[in-house]
């Protein structure tokens, strides 16, 4: 007997996208909004949401779920915001996926919270292919890295929603190529926002807690319309 | 490197549709993978050997890995037109930007190629 062919067309992660379409749809019933955040590692993904949350926490509820490959270090350097934080360590796993999200979120009041962050672990490569069910998905690119990294990993940049660049305090110091940096990013995502900002000058996230805000007050006045 | 992670997914589809199908055994399988999906062919090749090795009824199996380049909708064409590649996602006749992709982000199994029972009788 000649063996048959099965004409198919099934998604390879489908069980991660279902699994992130039941969390976008717990986190849209319980009006939490969520942001992720990828970057490669040393970008300032920490800084930058430490500062975020210690800046919101007066405004909002909020709360970070942070992954990383071995270590606590990070989710005890966001505890010092005050906001509560949980932390996913992930082994020898290089990305989030969504069930690990939904796990780390056993037994968490979302109804209780406004936002929450997502830092996934640091790696500009493997986490483009999951969808954690997050609203909005950052990728943070600092002055201190080559302004041609948006060239080198594409994909990643094109999953995301908003450019934030960081150490801009630094910029003029390590001679960082803005213009080829901003024409990189456009020319991988075409029409996608760049803020630049800094988690060491005073108001230096200003322009990103104000895109926040604006973020949020769209969102709500969309789901009163 | 999430290949690994990405073919014990692949695998779990296949042995779904190879039970649901009745079959007993997969020769091959083909998928489709986008230059915007995130994944290595080569590495992903790789990755399902040591994957596919771990269930009897997939082991030795083919991988037949289709590319699917990057294309998108073109405001000022009208029509759906090739990027001029992933890192410049514009169109390949006029030059247009665009961030609607179309096509390029496929991660999917599309054929898995089965033996049925009476083959080994």
């Amino acid at each position: 007997m000649q063996p048959r062919m099965l004409e198919v067309r099934t998604r390879i992660l489908k069980d991660n996208d279902r699994v992130a379409r039941t969390l976008r749809q717990r986190f849209d019933d319980d009006g939490l909004f969520v942001v992720s955040l990828v970057s490669s590692p040393g970008a300032g993904k920490t800084a930058f949401l430490e500062k975020t949350l210690t800046a919101l926490r007066s405004t909002y509820r909020v709360a970070a779920l942070v992954g990383d490959l071995a270590t606590e270090n990070d989710a005890d350097r966001l505890a010092r915001s005050g906001a509560p934080v949980r932390q996913i360590v992930t082994g020898t796993v290089c990305h989030l996926e969504a069930a690990m999200v939904e796990q780390a979120l056993d037994g968490w009041a979302l109804n209780e919270l406004d936002i929450l962050f997502i830092e996934n672990v640091g790696n500009l490569v493997c986490p483009s292919s999951y969808d954690l069910g997050e609203h909005l998905r950052l990728v943070l690119l600092s002055t201190t890295e080559g302004a041609d990294k948006p060239l080198k990993y594409p994909t990643i940049f094109n999953t995301a929603d908003l450019a934030i660049i960081t150490k801009s305090d630094l910029a003029d110091a390590v001679e960082f190529e803005r213009d080829n940096a901003l024409a990189a990013i456009e020319s991988v995502r075409p029409g996608m926002p760049v803020l630049e900002t800094s988690s060491k000058t005073p108001g230096g996230l200003n322009v990103w807690l104000d895109e926040l805000d604006r973020r949020l007050a769209a969102r709500t006045a969309g789901s009163a319309a | 490197m999430h290949e690994l992670s990405v073919a014990h997914s692949l695998v779990d589809v296949v042995m779904e549709h190879l039970i649901e199908s009745g079959g007993t055994r997969v020769r091959s399988v083909v998928v489709e993978v986008g230059d915007l999906s995130g994944i290595v062919p080569t590495a992903l090749r790789s990755a399902f050997k040591v994957a596919s090795d771990a269930e009897p009824s997939l082991r030795g199996a083919g991988l037949d890995i289709r590319p699917v380049g990057v294309a998108i909708y073109c405001k000022t064409c009208g029509v759906e037109r090739q990027a001029i590649s992933v890192q410049s996602l514009r169109c390949v006749t006029c030059g247009q930007a665009s961030a609607d992709v179309v096509r390029g982000r496929e991660l999917e199994v599309i054929g898995i190629e089965v033996d049925d029972a009476a083959t080994h009788a």
